[in-house]
């Protein structure tokens, strides 16, 4: 019995002082994604929930929807705030690569192909154990989305990097260097500015988050985030109808404020702008319709003024 | 089953003539204990231009000479041995004999010479390489010589009225008392028109060896220690003709007696001998080599005698059981009589057992080169060939190995393709059972390993773009028990080929999909064909 635990002792010292075998499923990943994943207190119900990585399907054609897929899937236990490490073990699919200039000469260093995607966390209601994407036709989501990191993307890039623009502006994304590989990207946000109705004005800059940094993923229950389970989303649609024309002095027609809409006030009270969006489909195209106004200070708001 | 190698139809006939004198009265002659012999032996294994040269012609009669000296009573210095090239050779040796016994002349004792020639020959004369020796001068030259027994065997071809063998010739004219058996006795090898045949697995002529045997006292039917003429030719007619059943040609041999007088002439007395092996009784047959010159000493059947004299030495013993053989040791160094029983017989394969112009070796030595293939289920290195050679010691029913082979193959998991080279070996044991020419053998052991591995990602352009490493180089040790079956046949001389099927356990550090690594068992299982030299 002695000789048998020596033995056995022996080889295992052996067999772990002399390197390991690749095993048949030894996929060492490329990079590892953490993040913290908090809650509004809406889904604690939940045991776990699952974060997915999902890439935008390239499309040889600009006018053709978007289409994602989800390739690496990791289950979260649900105590929140939780963090998460997903490891990316896969490249992108080759149908999320795009070439970054078709029939051109990429200058030496530059990327030739590259790839955006980014993060889900959802419920996997039917527990089938992936992302259950919708079709166009979809009405109903299989599976609910709990949150996406706000502003994320994942560019993933071949061939080279993009290197920044020094020229860009703060809003531009070139202003930061892309690496080869997997770079993470935050957007920043967007919003209509009172006054300015055509206005998307970018809240804060571009930022690239390093690779071993975190990521912070917010739980809600909005549900416009189940537009991220659509394998094909369908293009959006901004448009602006009506509202109130500027108002010279106390002429001011009244305002018809669409029903749902959120308005946004600016800080004298003078200038609103208000948008709601409707969608016939969970995947299908976003129709916002958006209304703004302006009055002179010098006379009262006109009947309907949103900004009392 | 033995088997006959060499039948030389037509080129060679044994046959023996004894012509004697048997001065005593007693009922039996006086064994030769009693007697002043002088003999003379002549091999030759070259006769004419047109006959094939002879394997063991030299060999059978250096082993006659043994025989005579040890149990004959000849004293070396009364035995003339010659290596004959020319009638000269022969005729001087029978001249020199002529002289020893005419000096033995004031011993009293009764003289006995004995002639023994093997070699081709005809109705008229000794065939030698260098010329011919007529039957006439060689019986005048006989004749001359001054003794009371002379006892003459010729060993060479016999076909009869086709000129190529010893006819049956007058036999030598007896000096013999009155009352003593005397007359002449023709002791032959086969019949008339019969080729008689060597043997490679007997080490020389059928015939001879089982006159060797016979006179040793495998011919000593009733057992009282002594072997007469009448038993001898009993024995060697009944051997020799069942072990030539097996062989294209049969042989008989044959005897025409003239005698007169009365008792028995005794050729031998085994019971003097200072060593005796006994077998076990039954149908096995056992061959006596001597070590360490392996020289054939004889053979014995449980089914007769079962009792051979031997001089003392040390001995090993092969036993025929249909197609089985087995082998066993004996130490007789201090003489004595030693009684083999079945269970110190091992079993041993036929490649193991080398018969060289008489004389055997034991072979327990093997190399296997060895070809195969390797199946590892659930591993990125599923399919691999396995080529190495194998050293192996047996001795009865166990075997003892030493294996070293290369081990190569694809390596393809979910992310990598590539390939897996590794040095494997290790030790083994077995127990082996012999039946005929197959030897089935089970054995268990262990083996390390080490290897590398090559790891190329199956995406290895894009990474590589993408600025990762795209391939990965790894090196690991393994080790673990190893179990098997084998079955191994025969194919004749030294060589056998053999099937092994194996499983072996690897316990080897590995890297899983969650990228922890962890001691795994990792289980193989192969297949190998082998082609194994004995040496």
């Amino acid at each position: 019995m002695r000789r048998t635990v020596t033995f056995l002792m022996a080889t295992a010292m052996a067999t772990t002082a002399c390197g390991s075998a690749a095993g048949n499923g030894y996929a060492p990943p490329f990079v590892t994604l953490k993040g913290t994943i908090t809650t509004t207190g809406a889904v604690k119900t939940l045991s776990t929930v699952r974060v997915a990585l999902v890439w935008k399907l390239a499309s040889s054609s600009s006018s053709a929807p978007s289409s994602f897929r989800a390739v690496q899937e990791l289950d979260v236990r649900a105590e929140f705030p939780v963090g998460f490490d997903l490891d990316v073990r896969t490249l992108p699919p080759p149908e999320a690569m795009a070439p970054t200039a078709s029939g051109q000469a990429v200058p030496q260093g530059f990327a030739t192909a590259y790839a955006f995607g980014t993060l889900v966390v959802y419920e996997d209601t039917n527990g089938n154990g992936k992302l259950d994407l919708l079709s166009d036709d979809g009405t109903m989501p299989v599976d609910h989305v709990l949150g996406i990191p706000k502003g994320l993307e994942i560019v993933y890039l071949e061939g080279g990097g993009f290197p920044k623009n020094p020229n860009a502006l703060p809003g531009d994304e070139d202003v930061l260097d892309h690496d080869p590989g997997f770079n993470l990207i935050v957007e920043p946000a967007r919003e209509l500015e009172p006054g300015c109705s055509s206005c998307n004005a970018p809240v804060g800059s571009w930022t690239k988050l390093p690779l071993d940094g975190g990521l912070d993923i917010e739980l809600t229950q909005d549900p416009r985030l189940a537009r991220a389970l659509c394998a094909t989303a369908g293009a959006d649609a901004v448009t602006s109808t009506g509202g109130c024309q500027p108002c010279i002095g106390a002429a001011c027609a009244s305002c018809a404020i669409p029903a749902g809409a959120a308005v946004k006030c600016s800080d004298d009270r003078t200038a609103f702008v208000a948008r709601a969006c409707a969608s016939a489909s969970v995947c299908g195209g976003l129709t916002c319709e958006t209304v703004s106004g302006r009055r002179d200070a010098g006379f009262p708001a006109p009947s309907g003024w949103p900004c009392p | 089953m033995i088997r006959v190698l060499r039948p030389v139809a037509g080129a060679m006939a044994t046959f023996a003539v004894l012509s004697f004198a048997a001065p005593t009265p007693a009922l039996a002659a006086p064994p030769p204990s009693s007697r002043d012999v002088v003999a003379v032996v002549v091999g030759a294994n070259i006769g004419g231009a047109d006959e094939a040269p002879l394997r063991f012609a030299t060999s059978d009669a250096r082993r006659v000479a043994d025989l005579l000296a040890e149990l004959g009573q000849v004293s070396p210095g009364n035995t003339i041995v010659v290596t004959a090239d020319t009638p000269e050779q022969v005729l001087g040796a029978l001249r020199q004999a002529r002289d020893r016994a005419q000096a033995l002349a004031g011993s009293g004792r009764p003289k006995t010479f004995v002639f023994y020639y093997s070699g081709h020959g005809d109705d008229d004369s000794l065939h030698l390489a260098k010329g011919l020796v007529p039957m006439s001068d060689l019986r005048t030259a006989i004749a001359a010589i001054p003794v009371d027994l002379r006892l003459s065997i010729v060993d060479a071809c016999r076909t009869g009225g086709r000129a190529k063998g010893v006819g049956s010739g007058p036999a030598f004219d007896l000096a013999a008392a009155p009352d003593s058996p005397h007359g002449s006795v023709e002791l032959r090898a086969s019949s008339v028109g019969e080729a008689a045949q060597e043997s490679d697995e007997l080490g020389g002529a059928v015939f001879t060896h089982f006159l060797v045997s016979g006179l040793r006292g495998a011919a000593d039917a009733d057992r009282d220690g002594r072997v007469t003429l009448s038993e001898l030719y009993a024995y060697t007619y009944r051997a020799t003709l069942l072990r030539t059943t097996s062989a294209p040609i049969l042989q008989h041999p044959s005897v025409q007696m003239n005698l007169a007088g009365a008792g028995e002439v005794v050729l031998t007395t085994p019971s003097g001998a200072p060593a005796f092996l006994e077998v076990p009784r039954g149908s096995e047959r056992y061959l006596v080599f001597s070590r360490p010159s392996d020289s054939a000493m004889g053979e014995v059947s449980g089914e007769g005698a079962a009792r051979l004299a031997l001089p003392a030495g040390q001995f090993l013993v092969v036993r025929r059981a249909g197609s089985a053989t087995s082998v066993a040791s004996v130490d007789l160094a201090w003489g004595g009589t030693k009684r083999l029983t079945g269970s110190e017989f091992r079993p041993i394969a036929r490649e193991e057992l080398a018969r060289r112009g008489g004389h055997i070796e034991l072979r327990p030595l093997r190399v296997d080169g060895r070809v195969g293939v390797e199946l590892a289920p659930g591993a990125g290195d599923l399919l691999a060939l396995r080529a190495g050679a194998a050293l192996a010691y047996a001795t009865g029913s166990f075997e003892a190995e030493v294996e070293g082979a290369y081990v190569g193959g694809p390596f393809s998991s979910t992310a990598f393709d590539g390939g897996v080279h590794a040095i494997a070996g290790g030790p083994s044991v077995g127990l082996r059972s012999v039946l005929g020419r197959v030897t089935l053998l089970g054995f268990v052991g262990a083996e390390v390993r080490q290897s590398w591995e090559r790891l190329d990602r199956t995406s290895a352009g894009r990474a590589s773009a993408a600025g990762f490493s795209a391939s990965e180089n790894r090196s690991f040790f393994a080790v673990g028990p190893r179990a098997g079956a084998r079955v191994a046949m025969a194919l004749g001389g030294d060589l056998s080929a053999s099937f092994t099927a194996y499983f072996t356990g690897l316990l080897r550090r590995e890297i899983d999909a969650s990228d922890s690594a962890g001691t795994v068992l990792h289980p193989v299982i192969g297949g190998a064909l082998a082609i194994g030299y004995a040496f």
